[in-house]
């Protein structure tokens, strides 16, 4: 940063070893902050892979991502009198390396470990539960109004389609071709109707009472879905700089590790996941660059160096998330938004981060794939604004 | 008692699902297919419930076949739609 610069090249202009009229004019303008990744945002919470081998990343977070199953065992929770809580723990191994070779390429999210391949083992619960009795009366009711309205759409519907009646006078042809298209006109209303009485009832409701859709939900499945998991990672990266006497460049590689513990729930009563994490981090940073001059002996021009003028520098980070994912409506012209916000603090350094990607969605039946991204630093005090693409919104991972 | 076939057949992209026969859960192997004992026996009329819930993405789908002796005697079909992602659910009554 400039701001940070500018002291280290008084101190070496003490010295005697730098011109520093030459060193000020020449510096290259370095950026205030890192840029958002042109990318979509991916989800940074508790994120369970599926039981294969699969390569998975591209422009979705800034990085790629080989993501082994090892291995994943069913779980049985607590019964109640009326609801069976189940589902799946997770081991898995994940591979993932920045695809763009920025050196943080999330600043927003204060993630120190993203500037190298990292080695991540992850441990996940899903949990999920279903009535073990019959449906409430409220559902039944919910239900039972969704297939009066789709009966009521087949009968105005077929209302317009009644074949018109024949002449008296109608040769045998014209009747028997009329005795057909009655045939037709019942048997097509009887699947109509047959189409909404044995229809699904979450498709049916969705279809033909959306306004009652969550109630629906919230009456059928007892408790909010959630995953926790744990993971530790451990990654190492590389560090160029330049020795700030000798100029030559030097490099050096650092282990960096975390860990992570994570926490989603799905409300039932709207389309809303709220996540939680909470991690450690010890990690690297690269000193600033700056820009280093040779003392003009006055033989032409002086040749000036561009980088990093000291070696990279531990960072320990204690991070605390919050966000959510939510869209704004299930029905309406809000339905095509949906918002991810995402708050960190890093305890330790008093930093906080905060990351709003608000999806749009081009059409009713596609899924969200792009938006626009806004984020802020508070140790930095900048503001980011970025445009992403290629990564539909979804509540869950 | 009867001992009931359940074979489903979940989209791809389903997440998870779950299935209740007469309060009972299911224990579904990785090919989709499970059993489970109810009181009767097939053919005798009696009456059962099929309870199912969904977790995944729009337009992820769910079909269940229960069948009894071989014979199919509850067959039932349902998706996630925009409204209720990420959470599916509905029930079906049957008769052995």
């Amino acid at each position: 940063m400039i701001g940070a610069a500018k002291p280290y090249l008084v101190a070496l202009l003490a010295a005697g070893s730098l011109i520093p009229t030459v060193a000020l004019a020449q510096a290259a303008p370095v950026p205030l902050a890192d840029p958002l990744p042109v990318g979509a945002p991916h989800d940074r919470f508790g994120r369970l892979e599926d039981a294969e081998i699969q390569l998975t990343g591209g422009t979705g977070d800034g990085s790629a991502s080989l993501a082994l199953n090892i291995a994943d065992w069913e779980v049985r929770g607590n019964s109640t009198g009326t609801a069976v809580m189940k589902g799946e723990e997770t081991l898995s191994l994940i591979v993932s390396t920045p695809w763009d070779g920025e050196k943080d390429a999330l600043p927003a999210t204060l993630d120190g470990l993203a500037n190298g391949t990292k080695l991540t083992v992850r441990w996940g619960r899903f949990m999920t539960s279903t009535r073990t009795a019959g449906p409430t009366a409220r559902a039944i009711e919910i239900v039972e109004a969704g297939r009066a309205t789709c009966r009521g759409k087949v009968d105005v519907e077929f209302a317009g389609k009644v074949p018109s009646p024949i002449a008296p006078d109608a040769t045998p042809e014209q009747i028997a071709a009329f005795k057909a298209r009655v045939k037709k006109y019942e048997d097509d209303r009887a699947a109509a109707i047959n189409g909404c009485n044995t229809m699904g009832e979450n498709l049916l409701v969705g279809t033909h009472n959306p306004n009652r859709i969550r109630e629906f939900v919230a009456e059928m499945i007892p408790y909010d879905a959630y995953e926790l998991g744990f993971e530790g990672s451990v990654s190492r990266a590389e560090f160029e700089f330049l020795d700030p006497v000798t100029l030559t460049p030097q490099s050096d590689r650092k282990v960096q590790w975390s860990l992570k513990g994570v926490y989603n729930r799905y409300l039932r009563s709207s389309k809303t996941a709220i996540l939680a994490s909470v991690g450690y981090q010890r990690s690297y940073k690269a000193a600033d660059e700056e820009v280093f001059c040779p003392p003009n002996t006055g033989a032409g021009a002086v040749k000036c160096t561009t980088g990093s003028g000291a070696a990279p520098e531990k960072d320990e980070n204690l991070l605390l998330a919050l966000g959510l994912r939510h869209q704004l409506a299930s029905a309406g012209k809000l339905r095509n938004i949906a918002i991810a916000p995402l708050v960190t603090y890093d305890a330790l350094d008093d930093v906080f981060g905060v990351d709003v990607p608000v999806y749009f969605v081009p059409r009713d039946d596609r899924r969200l794939n792009g938006g626009i991204r806004f984020g802020y630093r508070s140790d930095t005090d900048d503001f980011t604004f970025g445009v992403f693409i290629g990564t539909a919104f979804s509540l869950h991972p | 008692m009867a001992t009931l076939r359940i074979e489903a057949q979940p989209s791809a992209g389903l997440k998870s699902y779950t299935l209740v026969v007469d309060g009972h859960p299911v224990p579904m192997r990785s090919d989709h297919k499970g059993d489970v004992a109810v009181h009767g026996q097939c053919n005798d009329g009696s009456r059962h419930l099929l309870n199912y819930t969904m977790f995944g993405a729009t337009g992820d789908t769910l079909a269940v076949t229960i069948l009894c002796a071989g014979h199919a005697v509850c067959q039932t079909a349902d998706q996630i739609v925009a409204g209720s992602e990420p959470y599916g659910a509905g029930w079906e009554d049957f008769t052995l």
